[in-house]
């Protein structure tokens, strides 16, 4: 009885129907997506020993906005409350733009009661919804619109395939998540569901003023929550408006694209008012940013201070360039056969049209990096929406992609293992033991001269006087010899007259000195508010040790503090 | 019975995640009050806007996500500049007072508004959500298990 059980003929009859049926079959693709979401967790751990769960760097944006209001029970002023005695101390103030993450995460951590800022770094880092949930959820939404566009089935195959892309460059993204914090993710949900808006048009043209209003609202959120993907969401609406004029059809309500561009214009203006000196960078230093590029080479420091090899680049580029390239062949080689074919694809071609520009702009604005950055986030988008699009389309394209998807995934798994990108911005517990020592023992009037990563981490003592040096302007000022007599050459003198050359807004030098063995580090460097250098040389680290004038008084495993000697006292 | 009560089922549950956030251990406690705060202010903006089945899961959740997430923001910001201190009961409220009162005007518009062509446009295949969320339950304790066991 129970060998017959195992026939092939039992099987075929009775398990296999049910292995496979409908229900089943959901249920083997939430298995898959479940095994997924759980790998995006291990890679959001940082794998290195003797870090702390604070950010540096660009974490005011992610963490400390938050870390305020649920300490202070309010949120910290969007104007001249914090002091800004340097730009090191600037980014406090602009992770107050960033008003959405701050309001949701901050009343979470109250409701939660979790106040200490170690605690707030751990539930973000076991928090990945963002990416992992968030973004998901959007592209099956415009993978469901797409297939009601198309009239075929959801498969749940393309539900977990779709997951799979949609958290894989995601776990990349990590990086620039650490640095855009909630703000990117948000901005990229955003998108698809103005995506989705504008597509519904072409389908479904009853509920207009439904549409409208949430795409009304999701430009209400994404401007004070990322106003560059606001600004990409211009630069593609006045896009589906020159195209759509081209093609002398109406996919859209020329309504909706007139007040979003009007909504958008609007507040790109508050923004230009606001950070005045930002946007006047974009017409008054393009040539001096270009310049920078000599710099560099003649300085010997690099954008990514690099710490990535064309592994890394691969495994992100792949993601963006395939879909990117079917897309190309769709353009280039197919006849549009019926009008949903025409609708959603013009749509994709017109998005990819709009990167160009977007990205020459944010060239402009941040140089190669910044084009590097943009392409990647919105060439994802784009590529997720061609999956998505290539899925509904072709029945022949499961296969093929689901290879594509297992390969990505698993190099991207190594690649953040073995690279540890993600914890490059966290600052270790010797540099967060240094920190809280000054700020109990020097006070917060003492000016601080250290690196940006370390530096705005500062904050969290209640320290906001802060002051290093920044590679843009220093170029523009020709004054860029200051960089290599900071961490290269190993010249006391030299070394004394620059530190004496970096002040604060209210023109005080730094009177204290922090310096840690993570600027050796080839992965880490010197981070800079405008880009990472190579890392600081043995013989530096030995000349601040003896640097004439200061005074060693505090030191652990990886990290010192020196103090300016005063007139009179003796070494 | 259960077709009468399913409209307040959500809103229970928000509820009682905002009453166990502060119970709860780490991460759990931040877990339900983020979920409280991303599914709840906006929870009967998808009902209120489109007619019944018309939206896919995805999308509504987005919606319910985007929308809360404005909302939140938006009342909180006010609450905040009006000079309120952001307390738990005050934030509570913030979250539950949203979602009580766009869960009552969804369930009158449902109840004395048809959209005429609700019919018409409902999604072509419904997708089997409850197994599938029980495949995404079992593989993320299955694996976190596994890897946890492994040491990573």
């Amino acid at each position: 009885m129970i060998s017959s059980l195992l026939t092939r003929k039992t099987f075929s009859e009775a398990i296999q129907p049910l292995l496979l049926s409908t229900r089943t079959r959901w249920f083997w693709s939430g298995l898959i997506v479940g095994a997924v979401l759980a790998l995006g967790f291990l890679i959001r751990q940082p794998a290195e020993p003797g870090l702390s769960r604070v950010e540096g760097f660009y974490t005011p944006n992610v963490q400390y906005g938050a870390w305020y209001l649920a300490n202070h029970r309010t949120l910290f002023a969007p104007t001249d409350e914090l002091p800004v005695l340097s730009n090191y101390t600037s980014g406090l103030n602009y992770g107050a733009v960033d008003y959405t993450y701050t309001f949701l995460t901050g009343s979470a951590l109250i409701l939660s009661n979790i106040t200490d800022v170690e605690r707030i770094g751990q539930v973000y880092l076991l928090s990945p919804w963002q990416g992992l949930l968030l973004i998901p959820l959007a592209v099956l939404a415009v993978y469901g619109r797409f297939a009601r566009l198309f009239q075929t089935c959801v498969s749940p195959t393309h539900v977990a395939l779709l997951y799979a892309f949609a958290a894989l460059p995601n776990y990349p993204m990590v990086m620039w998540s650490s640095s855009g914090g909630f703000a990117t993710p948000l901005g990229w949900a955003l998108f698809y569901l103005i995506y989705i808006a504008v597509l519904s048009r072409s389908r479904e043209p009853r509920h207009t003023w439904q549409w409208a209003l949430l795409v009304m609202l999701g430009v209400l959120l994404i401007q004070p929550t990322y106003h560059t993907a606001a600004l990409a969401l211009t630069v593609i609406l006045i896009a589906i408006w020159g195209i759509q004029r081209a093609f002398g059809k109406q996919y859209i309500s020329w309504g909706i694209v007139r007040i979003t561009i009007l909504v958008f214009v609007t507040f790109l203006m508050y923004h230009a008012v606001t950070l005045f000196n930002d946007y006047g960078r974009f017409f008054l230093r393009f040539l001096s940013d270009i310049y920078r590029g000599n710099d560099q080479e003649r300085l010997r420091y690099s954008l990514t201070g690099g710490n990535l090899d064309i592994w890394w680049y691969v495994v992100n580029y792949a993601a963006v360039l395939f879909p990117v390239a079917w897309l190309g062949l769709i353009v280039v080689r197919r006849r549009f056969r019926s009008e949903q074919d025409t609708a959603a694809s013009v749509y994709q071609f017109i998005w990819l049209l709009a990167l160009l520009p977007l990205v020459a702009l944010l060239f402009a604005w941040d140089g190669v990096f910044g084009a590097y950055a943009r392409t990647l986030q919105y060439g994802t988008l784009l590529a997720l929406a061609s999956a998505a699009l290539l899925l509904v389309t072709r029945r022949g394209a499961v296969v093929p992609l689901a290879l594509a998807a297992l390969i990505c995934v698993v190099s991207s798994v190594i690649s953040m293992h073995t690279l540890d990108a993600s914890s490059s911005n966290y600052l270790t517990t010797d540099e967060r033991a240094a920190l809280a020592w000054l700020g109990r023992q020097r006070g917060c009037d003492a000016v601080l001269f250290t690196d940006y990563r370390v530096g705005t981490a500062y904050g969290y003592e209640g320290c906001f006087a802060v002051a290093g040096p920044t590679a843009g302007p220093l170029s523009a000022r020709g004054q860029i010899g200051v960089l290599p007599a900071l961490f290269y050459d190993a010249d006391r003198a030299r070394l004394a007259q620059a530190i004496d050359t970096l002040v604060t807004t209210d023109r005080r030098r730094p009177d204290l000195i922090l310096m840690s063995r993570r600027f050796l580090d080839p992965q880490i460097g010197i981070v800079l508010p405008d880009t990472r250098l190579k890392p600081m040389t043995e013989a530096q680290w030995t000349t601040y040790r003896d640097l004439p004038g200061w005074t060693l008084i505090f030191e652990n495993d990886s990290t010192m503090v020196l103090a300016r000697r005063q007139i009179g006292e003796h070494q | 019975m259960i077709a009468r009560i399913r409209p307040l089922i959500w809103p229970a549950l928000i509820t009682l995640a905002v009453l166990l956030a502060p119970l709860a251990p780490l991460p759990l406690n931040f877990w339900l009050a983020l979920s409280a705060a991303l599914l709840g202010p906006g929870l009967g903006v998808p009902r209120l806007l489109f007619p019944k089945r018309l939206l896919s899961l995805p999308e509504t959740l987005l919606m319910t996500c985007i929308a809360s997430m404005f909302l939140e923001s938006a009342i909180l910001a006010i609450v905040n500049v009006s000079g309120v201190l952001l307390s738990p009961i005050a934030i509570g409220a913030v979250i539950l007072a949203p979602t009580y009162l766009l869960a009552i005007a969804a369930a009158l518009r449902e109840r004395f508004y048809a959209y005429p062509d609700a019919q018409v446009s409902t999604q072509a295949d419904q997708p089997a959500w409850l197994p599938f969320c029980c495949g995404v339950a079992l593989a993320v304790v299955v694996a976190g298990g596994v890897l946890r066991l492994l040491g990573v």
